[in-house]
């Protein structure tokens, strides 16, 4: 078995909170060069170069923070789109405007992100992206249409995208991951949404084979193994960690 | 689908028995020269099968047996009833 994620120079996308916050620490345990990006940098880190600001949706931005990893690091491995947003609501209630919003920050941005990624990265003629999709992306949702619609999006550019490395002749490999329900800000927002209380949390709990959410652990372990050379024959592939839950 | 429903039969019992398939692509073992022989033998055969991967070659026995170190492993603790594809793009043309 091989892991050389000590050796890799990585963008994170949505590192502020919840999974892509996890990637980054775990990243940097592991020794990588991690270049934290987020739309808003939590108070906790002002002033420090560990983050740079992004708006997934703004290309400019794009080119700003891929040049800031190659520059930094001399190189660039790895890329994570983690960024995401979810905006609750049947198809019939929910507004275009509302729709748009998910599709931009979710597929939008995966895109422009393996746009320039893979630029960088063609100089070299390898690397890692793994875009998160969900379980929402393979089985539908019901009361989450706009996200359903952005995660399936998210699948299957990533493979036409791999299928664009190899056709480049590279070593690029672009994998999608689909969580589950995972215990993160987005869970919380989502209760939020749906007025929800203890009750509901529940509820997605039991929603689940195990009856428990992902930890952002759970997922981060997928992310790492994605992005070192351990999966070097993984691409195109969607990895889905969700316990069970679209086995049913 | 056998792996699937192993999976939740697992899971409704209680148990954190995990279970999950991998699908390599054409793989450089001893099957793929019985392939090849069954097929007529020779380079030519290999090279016809080389032909339909994106990028033109096998895996080799070590890309998949890392796939099966992440799967047997904690790393992958919430994956179940999951198929890793490990086909370098392959089932994706």
């Amino acid at each position: 078995m091989t892991s050389n994620v000590e050796k890799l120079a990585v963008l994170v996308t949505g590192a502020a909170s919840g999974i892509g916050a996890r990637a980054v620490t775990r990243l940097k345990q592991s020794g990588a060069d991690v270049l934290a990006c987020d739309i808003s940098i939590p108070q906790s880190q002002a002033g420090s170069s560990d983050f740079f600001k992004l708006d997934v949706t703004a290309e400019v931005q794009w080119i700003a923070a891929c040049a800031e990893l190659t520059q930094r690091y001399g190189r660039f491995d790895a890329l994570v789109n983690c960024a995401g947003i979810i905006v609750m609501g049947n198809a019939v209630d929910t507004s275009l405007a509302d729709f748009r919003r998910v599709m931009s920050v979710n597929v939008e941005g995966t895109f422009l992100g393996m746009k320039h990624a893979m630029r960088a990265m063609l100089q070299r003629g390898h690397g890692s992206i793994v875009n998160l999709s969900s379980t929402a992306g393979i089985a539908g949702a019901p009361g989450a249409s706009a996200y359903c619609a952005s995660k399936g999006a998210v699948r299957l550019m990533t493979k036409a995208v791999a299928l664009e490395a190899i056709a480049a002749g590279s070593r690029i490999r672009v994998n999608s991951l689909h969580p589950a329900l995972t215990e993160t800000p987005m869970v919380d927002n989502i209760v939020r949404q749906l007025g929800g209380g203890a009750d509901l949390r529940r509820q997605m709990q039991t929603s689940l084979p195990g009856g428990r959410l992902a930890t952002t652990d759970d997922i981060v372990d997928a992310i790492m193994f994605l992005i070192s050379d351990q999966s070097k024959f993984v691409n195109g592939s969607e990895l889905v960690v969700d316990n069970g839950f679209t086995a049913q | 689908m056998m792996t699937k429903a192993l999976t939740l039969e697992a899971v409704s019992s209680g148990s954190l028995i995990r279970v999950n398939s991998i699908h390599p692509g054409l793989t450089d073992t001893p099957l793929i020269d019985r392939v090849t022989e069954q097929l007529g033998g020779g380079e030519e055969i290999l090279a016809q099968l080389r032909a339909t991967l994106p990028c033109g070659r096998l895996a080799n026995a070590d890309q998949i047996v890392d796939g099966l170190m992440f799967l047997v492993s904690e790393l992958s603790s919430f994956c179940n009833g999951s198929e890793l594809v490990v086909d370098n793009g392959y089932t994706e043309q």
